[in-house]
């Protein structure tokens, strides 16, 4: 027997007091990892969405009536009677910009509201070799890349509204054309799109050289910035935006909401450490004649501290176990108020040590008083009484 | 050269000289090594204060506590803990064992802040000598009120220390319990264990070598043990 089985067996007695010490600690741990779990999750998510789009660059109107969300911007133009600001003149100009060599791909598009199958739908009309070099995370869920103008490619979420698979046909505006692949999931727009070449789309609707928008992809990320520059200044008429920006101002408005979570966990994980500090002081009064015999018999004032302490330790080492799982848990299994933001929850290790060197630091700080309280007990004083 | 020498203990509680309860009020006795002695006077004269001093955990106002050649006061806290450890073992009246421990552990207390390496081979073999030894592993709750009390003393004995002390230890026993306990401290005092007991049933003193008598915190008698016993209070 040793002093960590003597304080092993006494939580063991006083289990109802004992939990209460772990569920306070579990319940402010808890809360910690599961802002931590999201602004980790978050944190992916942004790191991935700057790695794939990082290098875009998107020109659209600066006016607009109706929008669509694009990577994180709005996106006007989608209306069709919009004032015509961007044009594949347009492209040429940006053609001849100085810093043309800085960039790799061109991709103009045009958003145009369709009628499928009696369905609301939205068509993008894009130079395919463009656009799939511009989104290089594309892949197909089935079929293969278009390789005449009379084919298109569905998003996953288009495919799945519209019934379509890839060898379907479909009728936009009375001409036939085929469905040669369905994408597979992005968790972007391009998923509720359908996109079609653009020629055909201008002729089809008859909307001449209109543009809705133009991406742009860099060469270099470290370009992007000057990229955007140039192309302000060419197209005066038309907003320019870096996908690298909308995601840093995403990552800014998301670090404010993170560090309000993270200051109420911190009030949560204080309350937790004066639920540990009362529980662990009441349960060392009602200890009185025990520690009285303890000292009787001959045990130092640092012994019956680190007893004490040695109960605080495993109390806490289970309530930050408890507290990790049930933070994580509850992000897990909340996944639906996450599934729009398309966070991906996983375990991690760090988080994990975290919980525990948290717990463990709380538990036993907050235990310091009720400990030097009973190490300095008065044993006559306790065996008095017997 | 006596093993305990108590001079002129003096305890009282509050700080108020004119309302202040004087527990023990000039107290000096010797104690020789071997000796059984029995603390005896009615409820409250200061016999518990005297025992709690005499264990090392309670000092005293003023005056004087040796024990083998160690003035105990001067010690600090922690060494007057490791005292208690070394030549000290207590036996109390009720309440006295851990309850969430068996009485193996209970034995083991005292040696786990020790560096021996047999603590569970010398607290079972001294149970085992206090007719405990199908017991080692029974939780206080599942013992009778004798057999506690034998727990509570195989824990006083279990690290051989130089002097039992021991505070109306049958206080709680029916009669024929209380006999089997007081000999059970008369076998130990036969095998030349020193012992101050407080009792305050007269029956209990007969085995003892000598009785004080302790009357409003002062001491009223202080003699051998022969036969008859004069209450002087
Ligand atoms: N901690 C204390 N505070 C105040 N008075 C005390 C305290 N301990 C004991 N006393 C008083 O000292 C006297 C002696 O007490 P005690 O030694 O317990 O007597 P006994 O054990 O002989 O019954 C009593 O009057 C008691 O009320
Ligand atoms: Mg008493």
């Amino acid at each position: 027997m040793r002093l960590r089985d003597i304080a092993m067996k006494n939580i063991i007695r006083r289990k109802g007091k004992m939990a209460l010490i772990i569920i306070g600690l579990a319940v402010g741990i808890a809360t910690l990892v599961s802002i931590i779990t999201v602004m980790l999750a978050f944190q992916k998510n942004i790191d991935q969405q700057l790695s794939t789009y990082g290098f875009n660059i998107v020109i659209y109107p600066a006016s607009s009536n109706l929008s669509l969300n694009y990577g994180g911007m709005s996106i006007s133009g989608v209306d069709a009677y919009e004032v015509k600001s961007l044009s594949m003149d347009d492209l040429e100009k940006i053609r001849s910009l100085q810093i043309a060599s800085k960039i790799m791909a061109i991709s103009p598009k045009l958003l145009q509201p369709a009628d499928i199958k009696g369905e609301q739908a939205l068509l993008i009309g894009t130079d395919f070799k463009q656009e799939f070099s511009v989104k290089k995370w594309w892949r197909l869920a089935s079929g293969k890349k278009p390789s005449s103008p009379k084919e298109v490619i569905v998003g996953a979420d288009a495919a799945k509204k519209l019934k379509l698979n890839a060898g379907d046909f479909v009728e936009l505006n009375g001409q036939k054309f085929a469905v040669s692949g369905v994408l597979q999931s992005a968790g972007s727009q391009d998923d509720n799109l359908i996109f079609c070449d653009l020629k055909q789309v201008q002729s089809l609707y008859g909307r001449g050289k209109e543009l809705s928008l133009i991406e742009v992809t860099a060469r270099d990320s470290g370009d992007t910035d000057l990229v955007v520059k140039a192309l302000e200044k060419a197209l005066p008429q038309a907003s320019v935006s870096s996908i690298k920006q909308a995601v840093k101002f995403k990552e800014k408005a998301m670090s404010s909401l993170i560090r309000f979570g993270l200051t109420v966990s911190a009030i949560v994980i204080i309350i937790s450490g004066f639920v540990v500090l009362t529980t662990m002081s009441l349960a060392v009064i009602d200890r009185k004649r025990e520690i009285g015999i303890f000292r009787a018999i001959g045990y130092r004032q640092s012994t019956i501290f680190k007893i004490i302490l040695i109960e605080a330790l495993i109390l806490s080492l289970i309530g930050g176990i408890a507290g990790y799982a049930s933070g994580f848990g509850l992000i897990y299994t909340v996944p639906i108020l996450f599934k729009k933001v398309n966070l991906v929850v996983k375990p991690n290790i760090f988080v994990l040590a975290l919980s525990v060197g948290m717990s463990v630091l709380v538990g036993l700080i907050s235990s310091l008083l009720p400990a030097k309280k009973a190490a300095s007990m008065d044993p006559a004083d306790a065996l008095k009484s017997l | 050269m006596s093993l305990v020498l108590a001079d002129g203990l003096v305890k009282y509680f509050g700080a108020d000289e004119t309302t202040r309860v004087h527990a023990l009020d000039g107290v000096s006795f010797k104690v020789n090594r071997g000796e059984y002695v029995a603390v005896m006077g009615p409820s409250g004269s200061g016999k518990s204060t005297l025992l709690t001093i005499l264990g090392a955990m309670n000092p005293p106002s003023s005056g004087k506590l040796v024990i083998d050649d160690i003035d105990v006061y001067s010690l600090s806290q922690e060494k007057r803990a490791d005292f208690r450890r070394e030549y000290l073992g207590f036996v109390f009246q009720q309440l006295q064992l851990i309850p969430y421990l068996t009485a193996l552990e209970n034995v083991m207390l005292p040696l786990v802040v020790t560096s021996r390496k047999d603590k569970k081979e010398l607290a079972a073999s001294t149970l085992e000598r206090l007719g405990l030894g199908s017991k080692l592993n029974r939780l206080p709750s599942e013992l009778s009120g004798g057999e506690q009390s034998r727990v509570a003393i195989a824990r006083a004995i279990v690290n051989s220390p130089p002097i039992i002390l021991a505070d109306e230890p049958i206080g709680s026993l029916d009669s024929k319990t209380g006999e089997e306990v007081l000999s059970v401290f008369k076998q130990l005092h036969d095998e030349g264990q020193t012992i101050i007991m407080v009792t305050h049933n007269p029956d209990s003193v007969k085995d003892a070598d000598r009785l004080i008598q302790l009357k409003d915190g002062k001491m009223v008698a202080n003699e051998k043990v022969k036969g008859q016993i004069v209450l002087a209070f």
